[in-house]
């Protein structure tokens, strides 16, 4: 074991906690393995961001609040593995905090220190080969937030790139979104279901047994479609295909 | 009219209360290309990328002869033109109809009320033939204005276009000329800058050309001397206008 | 604006079920981001070049009493005349009462957004007026007797087959599917019209608040006729169209013909300073219509942003939901992302409010614009607004009330997820919820469920907590 140099807090959210663990468990892993010491602050719950996406501004205010307390007892980094979840925290926590004196200026120290995951492991650690191996054709599929709210373009991909036996193909479409969109898919849901069926007709025109993304969110989107359709094509989070080795 | 036009600045005016003054930063000016050689090609290059046709000529004569020649290819019976004056090159038109072309004079200012019916001659027009103010290397734009011998229907009317321009009337961009000929936009009510021949692309975004406006657009470019007069407006406007008296001779004169 | 039959839903549920509506749109979308790409990438500092465009609109806006009244002195000074008008109604009276009080019996249209807004036609139609579209894809869906359903492109929601077969039943032509016999059939029917009509009306693409020069640009040259050959123009324009300067027009220009078409510039940009002035043709009078209709008030506040929108479309073809229902399920002529913030923002009282639902917030508009206009954090104001308001549906409120007392209390968190999970292990199909009542059914209607996992990841670690301090 390499020596820890590194140590950060991870914020798992709430998708991971209740729908997805394994995505959880897999960034930690992920993490130890390559030398960071990572703490688990108990008491996490959810960012706000359903609230904040459904115009609840005060109770998205309330989480948001909620969350910053709980991560300001440590100073180190915040890693999130999620695309949407760290948008969220790092560029809406401030919007919505901007008038409230006793929280504009920890939402603003939060912010400067919250990463994605691929994030952190290209940008801090500086990884693009995290060892891993597995034999499996793999898709991306960017999450919107991720791409184009946080500006992460190549990170996960050059990861995937680096996983050995694997094959890597591109995914038609690749920046369109999934149409999950949080309460969207419920509230317009036939209009998310078609974004979704686009999705996964590429998905299947990509010839991948593996759909890659960095948000639970659209990975149970996704993987919902996809098991309606009978499909077998596996839907897995970056982390977890990144911690497979046999 | 007067009430809606208080309320309404009004509603603006404290609005804007408070908010920040954006300030807008000004772009560091292309720097023009000094070498005239590779502006004209950037020119050609361009106005040929939006389906120009464009002709180049370093003499006098060799420019009436091709502009002679593309209107005998394109079979031109009956020509509209900007007055010879207004035409870097005035022999033009007289050279045209020797050349056995009908030219169809525009109304005259004062009759030009009707313009309805005036102009309903001059829409069966196979052709039309004017000068520029001005050209733009970077998007391979040609700049007309409108004036009293220069009527603003010869170049959106016919389906062929014909225009001449003198190289150094080239501007690398939009921006340059805007910068040096703003003085144009004071004495021309109508001032066109057309890239390419018209098209459009409403049916399923395919590409059509020659919905309203000509079909063709043949750009000339000439090196060699020129009619002085008309090259820039902007000079006229510079120096005041004599604008009806000498314009109104000039009429006459073309009739 | 006229209020749609149908719900917003129904809208959506009927475009979705559309099979020409599906083909014509894919077959359009594709061309537009491909021409948009290459394009902003003839740029050679593209995105400089849009910071300069925000920047010139956002200056604007903030001085905009003065830019407007430095325009209307110029306008005037050159001989043009200018109207206020607060709404619709008035602006419609203005035109009509310029049309009667010069005995105009013709009158030849360019498209103008603003007149689609106002709904100019019906007014001019109903005052006894001959109203013929010029613009092509306008002409078309006059024809058919529709609406516009793209900003830049009104007929993107038809397919070649469907206008070929409108004209030859409207126009008695012989039936293709070939666009360059239909264009020039257009061609040939319009000529007329431009030289008979009395009166001209156009829109504004930008007004030159130092010179009162009229901006409007259009790639058939139909408005560059508009502008000409009728003996009186009319320009509408919304008061958010001004610019201070020639320099700063030529910015907007550039940046207004990538993102619309890739082109580098259009291919007709007239620009109008004043009527004719011994000039054998043009228009002898020039009317500029300022139209406000709700703009006025968007100043300063949240979305007073949308006013920057230079209606280039580039975000409509970016939307994945626009892609999927076309522009007449908005139910407005402003459609898209920028309608579904644009639409309910001028019209306060109309029944918007689940347009800015219509986004799962993707963020491509924002990526896409040429004034890189903030569109996901309007719809996300015009959301917290209607919650404000009292106008959102009551168990959204509910929900995210009582989910807000749990996430603030792990405890209570780690509670209800408990429960939900029982709840969801009642009824899954190996591991997977097959349907869900309603509301959610409207996600198991196409997609499985998945229930809440038999050890949470915050279990685990209470575990994993505890068994490292057995060690
Ligand atoms: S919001 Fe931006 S992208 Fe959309 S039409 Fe307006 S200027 Fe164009």
């Amino acid at each position: 074991m390499p020596e820890t140099i590194f140590s950060v807090q991870l914020f798992a959210t709430c998708l991971v906690d209740a729908i997805r663990p394994a995505a959880g468990l897999a960034t930690l892993r992920l993490l130890e393995r390559l030398g960071v010491k990572v703490i688990v602050p108990s008491g996490q719950t959810c960012c706000g961001q359903p609230a904040f996406n459904s115009g609840c501004l005060a109770d998205a205010r309330a989480m948001a609040r909620y969350t910053i307390d709980l991560l300001e007892k440590s100073p180190v980094p915040i890693v999130v593995p999620s695309g949407s979840c760290s948008d969220m925290i790092v560029h809406r926590y401030r919007e919505l905090l901007a008038d409230d004196p006793a929280y504009a200026s920890k939402a603003e120290r939060v912010a400067a220190r919250t990463y994605e995951l691929s994030q952190y492991l290209s940008d801090v650690l500086k990884v693009q080969d995290v060892g891993a191996q597995c034999r499996r054709t793999i898709t991306y599929h960017p999450s919107c937030h991720l791409l184009r709210g946080l500006g992460v373009r190549s990170a996960p991909s050059q990861l995937l790139d680096s996983i050995a036996d694997a094959r890597c193909v591109s995914l038609p479409g690749a920046e369109d979104c999934c149409g999950f969109g949080g309460t969207f898919a419920v509230k317009m849901g036939e209009l998310s279901s078609a974004m979704l069926n686009r999705k996964l007709d590429a998905i299947v025109e990509s010839g991948a047994d593996t759909v890659v993304a960095c948000d639970v969110g659209c990975l149970m989107h996704i993987e919902g479609g996809l098991k309606r359709r009978g499909s077998n094509v596996v839907v897995r989070h970056l982390a977890e295909v990144l911690v497979e080795s046999e | 009219m007067n009430e809606s036009r208080g309320a309404i600045l009004e509603r603006v005016r404290s609005g804007r209360l408070g908010a920040p003054v954006e300030s807008r930063p000004v772009l560091p000016t292309p720097i023009p290309t000094k070498d005239s050689s590779s502006l004209l090609d950037r020119f050609v290059q361009e106005a040929e990328t939006v389906g120009a046709i464009v002709h180049r000529s370093d003499r006098r004569e060799l420019s009436v002869e091709i502009v002679l020649r593309v209107l005998g290819d394109a079979g031109v019976n009956r020509l509209i033109s900007w007055e010879p004056n207004d035409l870097p090159i005035p022999e033009l038109t007289k050279a045209a109809v020797d050349n056995g072309v009908q030219l169809v004079s525009p109304p005259t200012p004062a009759k030009a009320k009707t313009i309805s019916r005036e102009w309903a001659a001059m829409a069966t027009a196979d052709a039309g033939l004017t000068g520029a103010v001005g050209g733009l290397a970077d998007t391979g734009t040609i700049v007309l204005c409108s004036g009293p011998g220069r009527p603003r229907l010869t170049w959106l009317l016919p389906p062929l276009h014909v225009v001449v321009l003198h190289s150094s009337l080239v501007h690398p961009t939009l921006s340059a000329f805007m910068e040096e000929c703003g003085e144009l936009f004071r004495c021309s009510s109508h001032v066109a800058f057309v890239t390419g021949p018209s098209r459009t692309a409403d049916i399923e975004q395919t590409l059509t050309i020659g919905v309203h406006g000509p079909k063709e657009v043949h750009i000339l470019l000439v090196d060699h001397d020129c009619n002085p007069i008309k090259e820039s407006e902007a000079a006229q406007a510079a120096t005041g206008s004599g604008e009806t008296g000498d314009r109104m001779s000039k009429n006459d004169l073309v009739q | 604006m006229n209020s749609p039959l149908m719900s917003f839903q129904q809208r959506v549920s009927h475009a979705l079920a559309d099979g020409q509506l599906r083909v014509a749109l894919d077959r359009t979308t594709e061309r537009f981001t491909l021409k948009r790409v290459a394009g902003l990438a003839s740029l050679p500092d593209a995105d400089v070049v849009r910071d300069r465009a925000r920047s010139i609109r956002l200056h604007t806006l903030s001085r905009l009493d003065e830019y407007l009244e430095q325009f209307e002195a110029n306008v005037t000074s050159v001989g043009g005349q200018v109207h206020w008008a607060s709404d619709a109604q008035e602006a419609n009276e203005i035109v009509l009462d310029l049309a009667r009080s010069r005995s105009v019996k013709r009158v030849v249209k360019s498209k103008s957004m603003v007149s689609e807004e106002i709904e100019l036609n019906q007014a001019l139609i109903s005052g006894g007026l001959d109203v013929v579209e010029s613009d092509l894809g306008e002409y078309i869906i006059q024809l058919a007797g529709e609406t516009p359903s793209h900003i830049i492109a009104p007929a993107v929601h038809k397919t070649r087959e469907q206008i070929g077969q409108l004209l030859a039943d409207k126009l008695g032509v012989p039936m293709t599917d070939d666009p360059v016999e239909m264009t020039a059939t257009a061609r040939s029917a319009l000529r007329d019209v431009f030289l008979q009509s009395e009166m001209g009306v156009s829109g504004v693409n930008f007004g030159v608040a130092s010179t009162g020069s009229l901006a409007i640009v259009t790639n058939e040259g139909n408005a560059s006729l508009t502008v000409t050959a009728p003996r009186i123009h009319v320009a509408m324009m919304g008061i958010e169209r001004v610019v201070p300067t020639l320099d700063d027009l030529a910015v907007m220009l550039l940046v207004l013909a990538r993102s619309a078409t890739g082109q580098k510039l259009t291919v007709y940009t007239d620009l109008l300073t004043g009527p004719r002035r011994g000039d054998p043709d043009g228009p002898e009078e020039l009317h500029v219509v300022l139209l406000d209709n709700g703009r006025s008030r968007l100043v300063g506040t949240e979305v007073g942003e949308v006013l920057a929108c230079i209606r280039c479309g580039a975000c409509l073809n970016a939307c994945p939901v626009y892609q999927q229902i076309g522009g007449h399920a908005y139910g407005s002529v402003y459609s898209g992302p920028i309608g579904a913030v644009l639409t309910p923002s001028l019209d306060r009282e109309g029944p918007w409010h689940e347009l800015p639902e219509a986004s799962s917030l993707c963020g491509a508009c924002r990526e896409v614009c040429p004034v890189r206009i903030d569109i996901p954090r309007m719809l996300l104001a015009l959301r917290a607004e209607t919650v404000r308001s009292g106008k959102a549906n009551q168990w959204v409120r509910i929900v995210f009330w009582l989910y807000r007392i749990a996430a603030t209390k792990p405890r209570l968190f780690r509670c209800g997820v408990s429960v939900v999970r029982q709840l969801t292990r009642m009824f899954f199909v190996n591991g997977w919820l097959l349907r869900l009542p309603s509301p959610l059914s409207s996600w198991t209607q196409s997609r499985e469920f998945p229930v809440i996992a038999s050890r949470t990841f915050s279990e685990e670690m209470r575990d994993r907590e505890e068994g490292s301090g057995d060690e």
